[in-house]
């Protein structure tokens, strides 16, 4: 745990991670099954929605010959390295244990706080803690449950395309026929993937996890998909195409493209709920407004009467007093679409206004109109989608190799954004630190960590790392003071320094 | 627990309201005690005559150093100036020396100084009251002052008119007189029609050792004194009411402190209880038992005393005062609900979020979560009202239903209960309340809690009743099944047990505090805030002279100081010593 890959991928990831673990509940690990009618448009990435094709069990990818040779970590046992039961240790995929986790204490509280019966057998829950969708009659629909969120949930229900996956042809395929004409999620594609975990790992109009169920006791989202890949103890099943330095960089641009579009669509499904409410319209169910989760916890999670740090400093005009909406997701993103051309030579940065808009809305008053809301979060969707759809055709196109120089250029900026002109923090609160934080992360693993070119950032790093994670006993950034934030000014200040960003850039 | 919580000031500003409220008491007190002077021409006997309206419209400030003139005296009794009235028996006299010397009502405009606005050389900048001005800043602009802010002037300094003649939109800096902070008017009422009035004396017959003059002013209707402008601080309603106006908040009175406020760094207002905060004001006014005027009244007037100075024999006026006000608080605190909806409504936006109970968001999140052990009222994560004058007002209203004369109370607490519970849906059902719903629970709380105080008044508060409703308080608790698990709760039962011990207690001389409270004090260190300057140490009546005890000096300790030592012990709140506490207490014998 101290070793090299220490501070980019445990330590980027522990901080999500292992900073909701030190609350031993559970990870914030679904997976989604399917979704609802993709739209034509082809300013679309392909992969929103669910297929409306039927699912089956993962027992149909475990025959030894296909996906469950028992050999764990290599091709042909893909299934047997995620299943928990392979091996003794209990270091499998998380989402294998998805659904038995409703059963434990914490589950059952929960369901007990928020009126519940049983949790294992409540669609909110189910939704993200098991692959329900097409699953048939009610003898299979037990059989997929106990599989958690299994092999459906990510690669898409399987009865089109489980016989056609086998053939020749399929390699000739086009992702995007995969998609729409068989519903295989095409996960080499990181923008179908990310996609694809986001309707969980964020939530979406189907799958909300919302303040009433973390105040009952559910771990927060916080969606990183570059240190996910990352965390520590996770089996991945499968290996990345490509150097290391393509992929990292290419998944946290991607990620912060995806986990802020789907920020932005959840945004969209609870206003326009909302919205329907005030016009006494029928909706599903009880739909709170605004909807606490999509704020900054530590807005208003914090303790009183520790004077310096009443408030994030912020953006400099952010109202007094107001919590931020979604801070985790917003923070880093403004880098990665300034940098995309830099994962994706030849992709320009797109012009994320409509985005902007939405922030000054959602800041401007505790209770934003929820239909006007909906409607900027539309536009800020289709502009992101747009930004999404050309990040994922060039995933498709096999684009030409991130540079060497790309990493520097993106910590760089991280890190510079992170100091106001006057050398302070710009920003206290910790979402807002520990999304640079992480990306940082990303970029010194896209370096190859303490042996490459980014060795200078692994103690500021690891520096700023103990500077976010929660004390024990605690679920959030409890006495996070002025001694750690001077830590982490100072990380920053020495990151911007020796990746040779210009100051005040 | 009411919705609408809001607008206490922080130390200096509560100190503000606390002094006003108290301050008030002493003026009404001194009112009548005064030199004596030759009376505007009197019927002997008659109703204490009106002001005209003409009068009304001139009532204004007239500030501390009018009232100092009488009030501040060290040893009254032995001055030939009031013997012929007696006066020292009626009020203390020393009013103003207390409250000079400890009050933080004094000291509460000079709370917002910063280095922009110290003009004296004997003032320093307050750091919280910087801190703020400088956040503030970036908002309101690079001219911005809060000692130049009308709503801060609101609490922290003297409005020169009553709101009805100077209503609160028209208010400039130059409305307020900042000389004493929140000054004796505040709380007992401008006064500069009363100022003669009230000490105007005329000739009687006496007896050995009786006044020789009688004040026509002290036994006049509390209705009449507040024509001519004095508060009737005696009335608990009434009390609570001028004490609520800064400490819970009250916007018609032009002051609410708003969450943009508390962001900027103004500390929170603790829950507010009209008898522990005039403890540690500290009082400058005598107990009824301590005034020979008003018990003498009281043993052969009972009507008058009742009607008058809400006095009477045989009963408590401490625990009345207690049970009164306990309702009072609640009261103002739905009216300051109904203000937030109203508002709320205005501007097509949630309630202010300082309507809302602090530590619903303000808490650290741990593992495992005590809120969860606990449960929830209605939704979780929904932020509530604060939950701690509803928890106190039932008690009272559980034990005066089962009192002598107690009939009209027998379901009040299952209705108290049933408006909270409506108040929660009204809390819940929309993320920042729902206005209408709000609104409509906060004015029927209002209404009902006046009417369940109205109620109190034939009960009588003998020994045997404070000693059952002191066991109540203990009992609630001590009580393992529904365990207190919040720290505003725990403080209002903490010194709910301090006021009524002491008003059974009988201590053998005033030295020595009470063992039983000194216990208490201790087994709750470090986890309940029963004191609101951190480490006083007991007393039982403050003199003018020294510091209060435990303090090297009341007042030169900073709010920045104040705030953390509050803050730390309330972050520290804890249920299971605070219920080990309450189990080991017993009523004084």
């Amino acid at each position: 745990m101290r070793a090299v890959p220490f501070v980019a991928a445990a330590v980027a990831a522990g901080v999500v991670i292992g900073a909701f673990n030190a609350a031993r509940s559970q990870p914030p690990d679904r997976l989604p099954g399917a979704i609802a009618p993709a739209p034509p448009l082809s300013d679309k990435p392909y992969g929103v929605g669910s297929a409306p094709f039927a699912q089956r069990p993962s027992t149909s990818c475990a025959a030894a010959a296909c996906h469950g040779g028992g050999a764990i970590g290599r091709p042909g046992s893909e299934h047997s390295t995620w299943a928990r039961e392979a091996v003794p240790s209990d270091t499998g995929d998380p989402h294998a244990k998805a659904y038995s986790v409703l059963f434990n204490p914490v589950s059952v509280r929960m369901g007990q706080l928020l009126g519940i019966k049983e949790p294992h057998n409540d669609q909110r829950c189910l939704a993200c803690h098991a692959v329900t969708e097409g699953t048939g009659a009610a003898t299979t629909r037990d059989q997929f449950l106990s599989e958690g969120v299994g092999c459906g949930g990510c690669h898409g229900p399987a009865d089109k395309w489980i016989a056609e996956h086998t053939l020749p042809s399929w390699k000739t395929r086009s992702n995007e026929s995969k998609w729409k004409e068989f519903g295989f999620v095409p996960t080499k594609n990181l923008v179908a993937r990310t996609l694809n975990c986001a309707s969980c790992h964020v939530g979406d109009g189907t799958r909300d996890m919302n303040h009433d169920m973390i105040a009952a006791g559910h771990p927060r989202l916080a969606f990183e998909p570059a240190r996910f890949h990352a965390q520590q103890g996770y089996r991945k099943h499968w290996t990345e195409k490509g150097p290391a330095r393509d992929f990292e960089v290419r998944m946290w641009v991607i990620g912060q493209a995806t986990t802020l579009r789907a920020a932005v669509n959840l945004l969209y499904e609870r206003a326009s709920r909302a919205a329907r409410v005030a016009k006494a319209e029928p909706v599903e169910r009880d739909a709170p407004w605004p909807e606490f989760s999509g704020y900054s916890c530590y807005s208003c999670h914090q303790s009183i009467g520790e004077p310096a740090l009443r408030g994030a400093t912020g953006p400099a005009r952010h109202p007094l007093g107001a919590p931020r909406w979604e801070v985790w997701s917003n923070t880093a993103a403004g880098v990665a679409a300034e940098t995309c051309g830099l994962a994706f030579p030849g992709v320009s940065s797109p012009q994320l206004t409509r985005v902007e808009e939405l922030r000054k809305l959602m800041s401007a008053n505790r209770a934003p109109d929820p239909a006007e809301v909906a409607r900027l979060a539309l536009a800020a969707r289709t502009e992101l989608d747009r930004w999404l759809a050309e990040l994922q055709a060039a995933e498709d196109r096999a684009p030409a190799p991130v540079a060497a120089t790309a990493p520097q250029r993106v910590v760089g900026l991280l890190a510079a954004g992170a100091l106001a002109p006057d050398g302070r923090l710009a920003d206290h609160d910790w979402d807002a630190l520990a999304a640079r934080y992480l990306g940082a992360a990303s970029m010194f693993a896209a370096t190859g960590g303490r042996a490459g070119t980014g060795a200078a950032w692994a103690d500021p790093l690891t520096a700023t790392h103990g500077a976010l994670r929660f004390p024990p006993g605690a679920n959030g950034p409890v006495r996070f003071g002025p001694p750690e934030l001077n830590t982490i000014r100072k990380q920053f200040e020495l990151l911007r320094n020796t990746t040779g960003t210009p100051e005040g850039k | 627990m009411t919705t609408g919580y809001a607008g206490r000031t922080g130390r200096a500003g509560r100190a503000a309201g606390l002094a006003a409220a108290f301050a008030g008491l002493a003026i009404g007190l001194w009112a009548a005690v005064g030199p004596p002077r030759t009376a505007h021409a009197q019927p002997p006997g008659g109703a204490y005559p009106r002001p005209t309206a003409d009068d009304k419209k001139r009532l204004s400030l007239i500030g501390a150093a009018e009232c100092k003139a009488c009030h501040s005296e060290d040893d009254p009794a032995s001055k030939e100036l009031y013997q012929q009235t007696k006066g020292f028996e009626f009020v203390r006299l020393w009013e103003n020396k207390v409250w000079s010397a400890h009050d933080l009502h004094s000291t509460a405009y000079r709370s917002l100084l910063t280095d922009r606005t110290v003009k004296n050389k004997k003032d320093a900048p307050n750091a919280t009251a910087q801190r703020m001005e400088d956040r503030l800043r970036k908002y309101k602009g690079e001219t911005y002052t809060v000692a130049g802010d009308v709503a801060c002037l609101a609490c922290h300094a003297s409005v020169r008119q009553p709101a009805d003649l100077l209503p609160p939109a028209a208010w400039k800096a130059a409305s307020f007189s900042t000389a004493d902070g929140v000054g004796c008017e505040m709380c007992h009422g401008h006064g500069s029609l009363y100022q003669n009035r009230h000490r105007d004396s005329r000739e009687v017959d006496a007896k050995d050792g009786e006044a020789s003059r009688v004040v026509d002013w002290r036994d006049a209707a509390p209705g009449t004194k507040r024509e001519w402008g004095l508060t009737d601080l005696r009335d608990p309603a009434v009390a609570a009411a001028t004490c609520a106006s800064c400490h819970i908040g009250n916007k018609d009175e032009g002051r609410f402190v708003t969450h943009d406020m508390y962001a900027a760094g103004h500390p929170p207002l603790p829950p507010m209880d009209l008898l522990a905060y005039s403890r540690e004001q500290p009082r400058h006014w005598g107990l009824p038992a301590e005034m020979p005027y008003l018990t003498k009244l009281a043993a052969s007037n009972p009507a008058k005393a009742f009607e008058v100075f809400h006095v009477r024999a045989g009963e408590s006026h401490v625990a009345r005062r207690f049970a009164e006000a306990a309702l009072a608080t609640l009261g103002a605190t739905a009216t300051l609900g109904e203000q937030l909806a109203d508002d709320a409504k205005k501007k097509n936006d949630g309630l202010d979020f300082a309507a809302f109970d602090c530590y619903s968001c303000h808490h650290d999140l741990k593992y495992p979560s005590e809120r969860q052990d606990r449960g929830y009222v209605g939704r979780p994560g929904r932020p509530l009202y604060r939950p701690a004058a509803f928890a106190l007002a039932r008690l009272v209203l559980d034990h005066a239903s089962g009192m002598d004369k107690g009939e009209g109370l027998k379901g009040a607490p299952a209705e108290l209960d049933k408006l909270e519970l409506e108040l929660a849906d009204a809390f819940t059902v929309k993320t920042y309340g729902d206005p209408d719903k709000v609104r409509a629970a906060t004015a029927k709380l209002a209404k009902w809690t006046a009417e369940a105080r109205k109620k109190l008044e034939p009960v009588r508060y003998t020994p045997a009743e404070v000693t059952k409703l002191f066991n109540k308080v203990v009992a609630a608790g001590a009580d393992p099944k529904r365990p207190v698990g919040d720290p505003e709760v725990a403080q209002l039962y903490t010194w709910a047990v301090e006021t009524l011990y002491l008003d059974l207690y009988k201590p053998v001389n005033k030295k020595e505090p009470p063992a039983e409270l000194v216990k208490l004090t201790k087994n709750l260190e470090g986890s309940v805030v029963a004191r609101l300057r951190p480490k006083t140490a007991f007393y039982y009546e403050q003199q003018a002279s020294g510091p209060l005890p435990g303090q090297t000096n009341g007042r030169d300790d900073s709010v920045d100081h104040r705030l953390k030592e509050r803050m730390d012990t309330f972050n520290s709140f804890r249920g299971a010593p605070f219920r080990k506490a309450f189990m080991e207490l017993k009523a004084p014998k």
